[in-house]
């Protein structure tokens, strides 16, 4: 192999190697950030959303400080107290907050293997469900606080 | 090399701490139970320490440091917290109690619990029972007028566990409110 070609494939390994590892740190930072889940059923329509939250991460990273201010002015005096509390949630045991039952129909919010779930079956059918990583929200709540 | 005698030993002091975490943890409950035929019922859960957190944090005109302002023209010149102290101070007794065809009302103080008993006459009719340690209302008052100290009555309120707060029977439902180490499943 001629010395151009070996330094070609140094080259070549390298970049790979780094993307590789690239990949596997992006891969690292969606897994910790978790993803956002909503399945809904309506009129035979069937809709499962998985987002990674990393995405909003990024979106809420690059968004104009001034935008997010002027959106959050109102609660603005009450996202200290949200990031508390959401901070005490995360810390106590798995719990069903609320539990709602009429028949065969059910609105339960739970918090539950680190996320904050809320279900909605409608005569004993799945309806909606959203599941929130609560570490993730935190950490949206407590950006848009700063 | 541990033993394998020494292994549930080992066992339990790794989950002693988590034991003592669970147990400190104090839950408010509130539970709705509709009559048997509509089937409903309404469950809420909430750990103290969520509501012990945010309320030194919240800031507005009205609410400040976990403590609540409210405009109380009605009562002006009644201190509350002297009334309170002359209720602590005053021996068990019935204060107020109200007898009439439809229904009977019963105000007391007994072992350190206000109590409100409402018994509409009547088959079917409501039963309310509220049961405050007298603790929590004075911790809830404070030397300015009009002003309620949440935080201060949480922290009493989390010492309370298992009896009913409130107890409302009504038209086949039934409203109950309590404190205890539970987080709901049981």
């Amino acid at each position: 192999m001629s010395r151009g070609s070996r330094w070609l494939l140094i080259l070549l390994l390298g970049g790979f190697c780094l993307l590789a590892v690239g990949a596997v740190a992006a891969a690292a930072v969606v897994y910790h950030a978790g993803t956002v889940q909503v399945d809904l059923r309506e009129s035979g329509t069937d809709l499962h959303v998985a987002l990674p939250a990393a995405l909003v991460d990024l979106a809420l990273a690059v968004a104009p400080t001034a935008a997010l201010r002027s959106a959050t002015r109102e609660a603005e005096p009450y996202l200290p107290a949200i990031v508390a509390a959401w901070e005490e949630l995360e810390r106590v045991p798995d719990f069903v907050l609320l539990e709602v039952r009429s028949g065969a129909d059910l609105v339960l919010v739970e918090k539950r293997a680190g996320r904050l779930v809320v279900r909605v079956d409608e005569d004993g059918a799945s309806r909606l469900r959203v599941g929130l990583p609560l570490h993730t929200v935190r950490r949206w709540v407590a950006r848009l606080a700063a | 090399m541990i033993g394998k005698k020494w292994i549930p030993a080992v066992l339990l002091a790794l989950l002693l701490p988590l034991q003592l975490v669970s147990a400190a943890e104090r839950w408010l409950h509130v539970r709705v139970v509709g009559d048997a035929e509509d089937g409903e019922s309404v469950s809420v859960n909430l750990p103290l320490s969520v509501i012990e957190s945010f309320l030194p944090l919240i800031h507005d005109e009205h609410f400040r440091d976990g403590k609540i302002r409210m405009d109380l023209d009605d009562i002006e010149g009644v201190q509350l917290s002297e009334l309170l102290a002359a209720l602590r101070d005053a021996p068990d007794a019935v204060f107020v109690k109200v007898n009439s065809p439809d229904e009977s009302v019963r105000v007391a103080k007994e072992d350190g619990f206000m109590l409100v008993h409402v018994d509409e006459r009547g088959e079917g009719g409501d039963k309310v029972r509220v049961r405050v340690p007298l603790q929590v209302v004075e911790a809830l008052v404070t030397d300015e007028p009009g002003e309620l100290d949440l935080r201060k009555a949480l922290e009493r309120l989390a010492k309370l566990d298992g009896e009913d707060l409130v107890r409302i029977e009504s038209d086949g439902e039934l409203v109950r409110i309590w404190i205890d180490h539970s987080n709901g499943d049981s």
